[in-house]
């Protein structure tokens, strides 16, 4: 016994999916968005890093530190009367990250307000961007989108010595995530 | 089309097939993320800071070295501060010698006319700035002049009462024109100074014959010699 059959065809079908896509300073790279040097007691200054969403959909970005190291680098001028280190005794062993003072955020949050990676204060930045702290700021970028990152710094004036010629290395992760608390 | 975007469209094919429930009971979705690094660095400088870090520093320089009987002035220049330095101020810790225009950034240090070696001598420098002060330490030698010195004269004369077989000798004569003796040492049956000294002291009496050959020998304080030789009567 034969079946009544019937077959339709349908060709051409297309998925057509949106996408994110995260920039860092214009590009899709590592970037350095910042080189401070011979920064002493009494300075202050911001380091700014455009965040774009070159994709179509929205996105969150958030941020986490990925590394922060910190350097003695080696004993300078009366640095030995307060720093009893001595000589270079490399990573890990500097002051500076004790006495540099930062504050972060994302310029626009919407209402003229910026979004705060912490609370709106300063905070050393061995405190605020310890090596593996995640800030899940979730701060909306729609596709087409950008913003810019920003590091309000200042050494305070009355930094001890012995944080004379220490430096300091950050790496942040920024990651742009299609939900929140991604 | 990069790489990435083809991974994230095939995942969000993976999402439609999935919320329509044709592709099985359940599956594990992926999410659109993408992410870059962003690196930077700070080095503070050599901003020296007193006891509350911002305020002045102190830098005395040195090591100095000057003769004795001269002077060489000081090098507080390096000191630092957030603006003018308000004061610097000198002063010796230890040692001789004295200080002109203690009260500016490059003093002078006046050594002593005569030193018997070279010494050391210890000054400080405290600078003032704002309500802050530091301080800095810098070490100056003191040259003894060394090829000046005179070597000393070594003279004695001997005698004796009648016939007793002492004599006397005495070395008082003896003469160093820029500083002093510090040794007299008395070789009895000796033209020369080898051995060890029989008799030590500016005069000394002992049964020694005439005729004896008796050589002195004197030091001065900057270990200068000198001997005399001959045969007492």
């Amino acid at each position: 016994m034969a079946y009544f059959s019937d077959t339709e065809s349908s060709t051409s079908n297309s998925v057509e999916s949106g996408t994110l896509d995260l920039t860092i300073d214009g590009g899709n790279s590592t970037v350095t968005f910042f080189t401070e040097t011979s920064i002493a007691p009494g300075d202050s200054g911001q380091a700014t890093l455009p965040v774009g969403n070159a994709g179509s959909l929205t996105g969150y970005v958030d941020v986490s530190v990925a590394d922060l190291r910190n350097y003695e680098n080696a004993i300078v001028g009366n640095e030995s009367s307060a720093d009893s280190t001595g000589g270079d005794p490399g990573q890990g062993n500097g002051e500076l990250q004790d006495n540099l003072e930062v504050n972060a955020y994302f310029l626009n949050g919407g209402g003229g307000n910026e979004v705060y990676l912490g609370a709106n204060q300063y905070e050393t930045i061995g405190t605020a961007f310890a090596t593996g702290t995640d800030y899940d700021v979730s701060h909306q970028i729609s596709g087409g989108g950008s913003d810019t990152f920003v590091i309000d710094w200042q050494l305070p004036s009355g930094t001890g010595r012995e944080a004379q010629s220490d430096s300091v290395e950050l790496d942040l992760t920024f990651e742009l995530g299609q939900n929140t608390g991604q | 089309m990069s790489s990435l975007d083809a991974v994230r469209r095939v995942l969000l094919v993976v999402l439609v097939v999935g919320a329509l429930g044709a592709a099985g009971p359940s599956m594990s979705l992926g999410l659109f993320v993408d992410s870059h690094q962003g690196s930077g660095s700070f080095t503070a400088s050599e901003y020296g800071g007193g006891g509350g870090g911002g305020g002045p520093t102190a830098e005395a320089a040195g090591p100095y070295e000057v003769f004795e009987d001269s002077s060489v002035q000081l090098d507080g220049t390096g000191s630092t501060s957030q603006g003018a330095m308000d004061s610097y101020s000198w002063v010796i810790l230890s040692g001789p010698g004295s200080l002109s225009a203690n009260t500016t950034s490059t003093p002078t240090f006046n050594a002593p006319t005569d030193v018997q070696s070279d010494t050391s001598v210890t000054v400080e420098l405290t600078v003032n700035n704002k309500g802050q002060s530091d301080t800095d330490q810098a070490t100056i030698t003191v040259k003894d002049a060394g090829s000046g010195n005179q070597p000393p004269a070594a003279r004695y004369t001997s005698s004796r009462s009648g016939n007793s077989p002492n004599a006397e000798l005495d070395a008082s004569t003896s003469s160093d024109t820029d500083g002093s003796i510090t040794s007299y040492e008395w070789y009895i049956g000796q033209s020369d100074t080898s051995g060890t000294a029989d008799y030590t002291g500016v005069s000394i009496k002992g049964k020694i014959s005439a005729g004896t050959t008796v050589t002195l020998a004197v030091t001065d304080n900057d270990g200068a010699t000198d001997t005399e030789t001959k045969q007492i009567s």
